[in-house]
């Protein structure tokens, strides 16, 4: 039984190999049953974004190339041309990568948030479809939480990445939060518009539209209106007026010259009672004079500025790097130790069993001999054997559990002292769905007694 | 209350409290300066952000453990507090330790004690210089005490406020800078917005004021029962007060009247909490009244 990784993502594989890779949720739960059956693999889970297409799977250790298969006969693919993409892990080294791509460290876009979301939908995918258990659901659980600590102990997921976010950034360190202030659309393109969504959603209450062709404003002014009524189209003529009601002005307009002059911007402080004003000039050639920065209250950004925002901020994510990775490297140890333990468990299993059953046999034994006991003395006997065993079980289970979360070989070495075999074809990967029950009814089993065990000790 | 221990490890209390207050200055600076920002918005996080605020937070109860020493010392210092200028300071300095931690987080975000601590660490040092306070000869103060006491607790008050004003104008210009020169990493994140801080120079300003008024009001009214010959005018003292008093009416009236803002405001604020400064330590008493 091995943990496997087979994917590719927008480090191997060009976007035309990427995109024949991609399947929409709706393709999902066909790929995971389909993965499942031509595979004959355990658990299986698939993450496909954009920029990754990636396998995790459970299942004996000679799957990898019948994943491979799948992937082809899947996508109608030949695997020759898709072999130079695909990158493979095995065990911690999936684990690692899985950690890396939910903490944002394996992103185009450095920390970026949006994984994090796409490796819950992964994961809630495959378990809504039955295609997961343990081993893959708790690979993922410690994902997403590892990628949620990356995020909230170093600054990896920190600042605006966007010239968009970048301005409500600066406007939230200008005037706190947002809410009741008014933004002004000079010019009403898809990036001033765009910015002006994140304004309003980040609290802004009221939002002026101007545009040399009026009907464009209107318009504009209409789309942010459809869920309250907070915005208003103002005639070219009247901005330059307007100019004193608003607290951050984005202007993106075609015009070849400056819209806004320094006197303009003077008057309108002064209408203002030189409350702050944000300037936020996202046109080439730009709209705005940069005159009007140096006035008192006044902080005119033009898009180097904005872009020089997410630069200063992608670097500040670039430093953080080496904690994350020190943090995912906790989080590989710690999950190698909980995967390696689960390797010793059939042998667990098997010793509780041993165990259970020459104590049945002999109570059994024992009762026949003894036929005159009344119930209650039969019940004592019982509890007599099941103390013993209990006892005896109870520290070379517990020097199992820590061998094998250790990796020890005294897994080995305990197997061999018990005279156990393991159930059927652990290793040689035969009748694999009755070994899993097998496997699974065992471990429960185990579980009760070394529970017991623990109980009385 | 039986005071003499106290007033036997007087300077030792007093230690402890300067080097608390240092070590709690030290914790919030590396606070602002070193550690990584706060986690993003933009994910929604239900756990882990104690771990960033733990500097902050060791840092103020490592100033409440100061204030609690620094009470012991002032105890042990008894009414030479109010009488000599050092015990004073003192007074000051615990006084702003304790305003701080009651309000300062609701008042400006922890970046607040960057600037607040350095003042009430300077204020403690300053009463540490002045050896055996308790050994100052006591004044006989009978009927005036009440007042006196009343004078001085004003304008401790008063000096609190101020001081608070004084470190958000700092930070407000600090902001400033970065946002008008475009700096824009690391530090300008975890300082308050501008508002906000221009906002809590106004408020504290107002009452700082208010209570500077009344304070002038009240120790001239001291020194006049105090010696009947007293001409106000001619106390360099009172002149310097009255003078840090103009400054920040003029902030009052330029930001109320004339709708100024912002900078030039600010560092009105800022120079007259400097003029406070001196009118307290640099200028003395004509008369031979409450400093020497």
């Amino acid at each position: 039984m091995q943990l496997f990784l087979l994917g590719l993502n927008h480090k191997t594989a060009p976007v035309e190999v990427r995109e024949q890779l991609a399947l929409a949720p709706a393709q999902l739960p066909h790929a995971l049953r389909g993965l499942r059956e031509a595979s004959g693999v355990r658990e299986a889970a698939i993450l496909s974004t954009c920029n990754r297409a990636e396998i995790y799977a459970v299942g004996p250790n000679d799957s990898l190339p019948r994943l491979e298969k799948f992937l082809q006969d899947f996508h109608h693919l030949p695997l020759a041309g898709l072999n130079p993409y695909l990158y493979q892990r095995y065990d911690a080294d999936s684990a690692r990568h899985l950690f890396q791509v939910a903490c944002g460290v394996d992103s185009l876009v450095l920390g970026e948030s949006q994984i994090l979301g796409q490796v819950k939908t992964a994961f809630e995918a495959a378990r809504t479809h039955g295609a997961i258990s343990n081993i893959l659901d708790e690979l993922f659980r410690r994902a997403i939480s590892c990628g949620k600590r990356a995020r909230s102990e170093t600054a990896i997921g920190r600042g605006a990445l966007s010239v968009g976010s970048a301005a409500v950034e600066l406007a939230r360190q200008i005037f706190g939060p947002l809410s009741g202030h008014t933004v002004l659309i000079l010019g009403a393109g898809k990036m001033s518009a765009l910015t002006a969504q994140h304004l309003v959603a980040s609290g802004a209450r009221c939002v002026l539209v101007a545009n040399r062709t009026h009907a464009r404003a209107v318009e504009l002014a209409e789309q942010f209106n459809q869920e309250k009524p907070i915005a208003e189209a103002v005639f070219w003529e009247e901005f330059p007026q307007r100019l004193a009601e608003a607290d951050i002005v984005i202007a993106s307009t075609q015009a070849p010259g400056f819209v806004v002059t320094v006197e303009q911007v003077a008057a309108a402080m002064k209408a203002r009672r030189q409350r702050p004003l944000f300037l936020v000039d996202i046109a080439v050639p730009r709209d705005i004079e940069p005159g009007a920065h140096q006035l008192d209250n006044v902080f005119l950004y033009d898009i180097d500025d904005l872009q020089g925002v997410v630069n200063n901020n992608l670097a500040q994510r670039a430093r953080e790097l080496q904690q994350v990775e020190s943090i995912i490297e906790a989080e590989v140890t710690d999950w190698a130790g909980w995967y390696r333990s689960r390797e010793a468990q059939p042998i667990m299993a098997a010793l509780a069993q041993h165990a259970a059953q020459i104590r049945d046999k002999e109570v059994a034994a024992t009762l026949a001999q003894l036929p005159n006991l009344s119930p209650r003395e039969q019940e004592i006997v019982r509890a007599l054997a099941k103390s013993i065993s209990g006892k005896l079980m109870h520290a070379p289970l517990r020097h199992l559990r820590e061998a094998g979360e250790a990796g020890s070989a005294d897994v080995e070495v305990l197997r061999r002292a018990f005279s156990l075999e393991l159930a059927a074809d652990h290793a040689n990967g035969k009748s694999l769905n009755g070994a899993m029950a097998q496997e699974t009814e065992n471990s429960e089993g185990m579980a009760a007694e070394d529970d017991e065990a623990g109980d009385r000790a | 209350m039986n005071t003499s221990w106290l007033s036997r490890y007087e300077s030792l209390l007093l230690l402890g409290a300067v080097v608390a207050y240092l070590a709690s200055m030290l914790l919030l600076w590396s606070q602002l300066f070193l550690q990584p920002d706060k986690p993003s918005t933009d994910v929604a996080l239900e756990s882990g952000q104690a771990g960033h605020h733990s500097a902050a937070i060791t840092g103020r109860i490592v100033l409440g453990l100061g204030a609690l020493l620094h009470f012991l010392a002032l105890v042990g210092q008894g009414h030479a507090l109010f009488t000599v200028q050092a015990g004073v300071a003192g007074l000051f300095g615990w006084i702003l330790a304790i305003a701080y931690l009651l309000v300062g987080q609701r008042l400006g975000r922890r970046t607040l004690g960057v600037f607040v601590t350095p003042v009430a660490l300077i204020a403690a040092i300053y009463s540490f210089t002045a050896p055996l306070l308790h050994n100052a000869a006591p004044r006989a103060l009978h009927l005036e005490q009440s007042w006196l006491l009343i004078h001085v607790f004003i304008i401790l008050i008063s000096y609190v406020a101020l001081a608070f004003a004084f470190a958000a104008s700092l930070i407000y210009l600090i902001q400033e800078g970065l946002l008008k020169r475009k700096r824009l990493s690391g530090l300008w994140q975890r300082l308050p917005s501008l508002q906000v801080a221009d906002d809590l120079i106004y408020r504290t300003t107002s009452f700082g004021l208010a209570m500077l008024t009344l304070g002038i009001l009240t120790g001239i009214m001291w020194q006049q029962m105090h010696q009947q010959q007293y001409a106000v005018l001619q106390d360099p003292k009172v002149i310097f007060s009255l003078v840090t008093w103009v400054t920040f009416a003029i902030y009052m009236g330029a930001r109320q009247g004339l709708g100024w803002r912002g900078r030039r405001t600010n560092l009105v604020v800022v120079c007259g909490f400097l003029l406070l400064v001196i009118s307290f330590f640099g200028a003395p008493h004509l008369l031979n009244g409450v400093a020497r």
